[in-house]
C-alpha cells in the first residue's frame, strides 16, 4: 500500500492478515444473538495478547465472524500517513469474497483473491501470468461495515463511556418526568384557583380582593367589638341597677346607671374597670357613667 | 476528526448536560410549584374569607331579618321604622325595660353595623332609637 499524505476521510477495506475469520452455522436468526457469541465462536483462535473487537456478518446460511485488532490496524494506518480518525468505516475482504474471483493487486508481490470462497493474500508467483488482474474500486463497497478510530484517544472507553452516559440519561430521564409533574401540579392549581374565582369575578384581582378584605375585616373587627361591649355592659346591669340611658355611636359609647345603694355604685365601677372602661360617679344620686372608645 | 477522537468523552457530556438541563428543569418546576402553591394557598384563604365575610355582613337577606327587629312591639311605641338604601332608621317611645332588652339582643344578633344605638329612660319606660346599615 502506497502512503497517504491526506486529511480527508477514508473507507478502509482490509485484506485478511488484519482480521482473523471463522464461520459458524449456529441456530440464532438474528444479528445481535449472534454478535453476542462472537467472543465465544472465535476465543480459541486468538492470541492471548492483543484486545480484539468483533464483526459479524451473514455469509448465505452460516454466520461469519470476524476479529480484528484496531490498535494493529491503526499503527498500520499510521505507518501509510492515515490516522484512524479519519477512517469513518472498516470493512472486510471476507465481506465481498466473491468479487475476488478476478484477483487484485495489492502490491508488486501479492495478490487479493477468492480461495474456496474465502478472500485470501496469495504469492503473485503462484498465478499464472495471464492472469487478468481487476481494479479495487467503489463497487467493492459493502453495504455494512465497522466503525472505526472512534474514540481511539478517549480515556473512558467505550463500554464504560455508554454505561455512564446511560446512568446520566436515566437521571435527566427521571428529572424531566418530575419536573413535568410539577408543571402538571401547577396548572391543577392554577385551574383551581381560576374555578374558585370564576363564581366571583370582583375577586379575581389581587388589589380587589384586598380592598374587598380590608372593608370587611374593619366591618367584622369594628361591630364584634361593639357587640363585646354591649354584652359587657349587661352584665354591669346588676340586679337592683337601672339603665338610665345608652348612647353607642361610631367611635364611642356611653351608658349610665343608677344603682340603689353606694355598695353597688362601688361594684359596678370596679367591675366597669376590670374592662378597662372609665368609669365615674354622675351627679349627687347614685349614677354612675361608664364610658369608653370602640 | 476531534468528534470521533474524543467520541467516548462527548457521549458522557452529552449525557451529562442533559442530565443538568433535566435537573435545571425539575428545579425550576419545583420552585415554580412552591410559588404557585403559595398563591394558590393564599388566593384561596383569602377568597374563602371575603366570601364568608361578605355572606355575613353584606347578606342580602339580612333586611327580611331586620324587618323582625320591631315584632312584639306594640304599634303605638314605634315612633319611626324606616329601611331605605340598606339601613335601618328607627324610634321607638315607651318601651318597658323587657323590650328594649329584647331589641338590643336582635340587633346584636343580626350582622349589621350599628351606627347609632339610644337608650334614654323616662320615668318606668324607655325611648330608644337605632341607625343601623348592612
Amino acid at each position: 500500500m502506497q502512503p497517504v499524505n491526506s486529511s480527508e476521510a477514508f473507507d478502509i477495506m482490509i485484506s485478511p492478515q488484519f482480521y482473523t475469520l471463522k464461520r459458524e452455522d449456529l441456530p440464532v436468526r438474528f444479528h445481535f444473538q449472534a454478535k453476542k457469541l462472537a467472543s465465544s465462536v472465535l476465543e480459541n483462535l486468538l492470541p492471548e495478547e492483543g484486545n480484539y473487537e468483533h464483526y459479524v456478518f451473514k455469509e448465505e446460511d452460516l454466520w461469519a465472524f470476524v476479529a480484528y485488532d484496531p490498535e494493529e490496524i491503526g499503527r498500520f494506518l499510521q505507518s501509510r500517513g492515515i490516522s484512524a480518525e479519519q477512517v469513518s468505516k472498516l470493512y472486510f475482504a471476507q465481506q465481498v469474497s466473491e468479487k475476488f474471483n478476478t484477483p487484485v493487486l495489492l502490491d508488486e508481490n501479492t495478490v487479493l483473491s477468492n480461495v474456496q470462497h474465502t478472500a485470501t493474500v496469495v504469492p503473485r508467483i503462484l498465478l499464472p501470468e495471464e492472469t487478468r488482474y481487476q481494479n479495487f474500486d467503489t463497487t467493492f463497497k459493502p453495504k455494512a461495515g465497522a466503525s472505526f478510530g472512534v474514540g481511539m484517544h478517549s480515556i473512558i472507553g467505550k463500554k464504560e463511556a455508554w454505561i455512564i452516559g446511560a446512568i446520566f440519561l436515566i437521571f435527566a430521564l427521571m428529572f424531566a418526568v418530575e419536573g413535568k409533574r410539577y408543571r402538571q401540579v401547577v396548572s391543577t392549581l392554577q385551574e383551581k384557583v381560576v374555578l374558585l374565582l370564576k363564581d366571583y369575578p370582583a375577586l379575581q384581582s389581587q388589589y380587589a380582593r384586598e380592598n374587598i378584605a380590608k372593608k370587611y375585616q374593619t366591618i367584622d373587627r369594628e361591630e364584634r367589638h361593639k357587640r363585646e361591649v354591649l354584652k359587657d355592659l349587661s352584665r354591669l346591669v346588676l340586679p337592683g341597677v337601672e339603665v338610665e340611658s345608652l348612647l353607642m355611636g361610631r367611635k364611642s359609647f356611653s351608658i349610665t346607671l343608677k344603682c340603689p345603694d353606694e355598695k353597688l355604685v362601688v361594684r359596678v365601677q370596679a367591675l366597669a374597670k376590670e374592662k378597662q372602661y372609665k368609669a365615674s360617679r354622675a351627679g349627687s344620686e347614685n349614677l354612675v357613667k361608664i364610658e369608653g372608645s370602640l | 476528526m476531534i468528534w470521533k477522537r474524543y467520541q467516548n468523552e462527548a457521549i458522557v457530556l452529552l449525557a451529562f448536560v442533559l442530565m443538568a438541563v433535566g435537573y435545571l428543569y425539575k428545579s425550576s418546576s419545583a420552585d415554580n410549584l412552591d410559588q404557585i402553591k403559595a398563591e394558590a394557598a393564599l388566593s384561596a384563604t383569602e377568597a374563602g374569607e371575603i366570601i364568608a365575610l361578605k355572606k355575613q355582613w353584606g347578606n342580602e337577606k339580612l333586611t327580611e331579618s331586620v324587618k323582625k327587629i320591631n315584632l312584639n312591639i306594640a304599634p303605638g311605641k314605634i315612633k319611626q321604622f324606616s329601611i331605605k338604601s340598606k339601613k335601618l332608621q328607627a324610634s321607638f317611645r315607651g318601651l318597658s325595660d323587657k323590650e328594649m332588652n329584647g331589641i338590643i339582643l336582635k340587633l346584636q344578633n343580626i350582622a349589621v353595623q350599628i351606627v347609632k344605638l339610644g337608650v334614654k329612660r323616662k320615668g318606668e319606660s324607655y325611648n330608644m332609637e337605632i341607625v343601623c346599615k348592612w
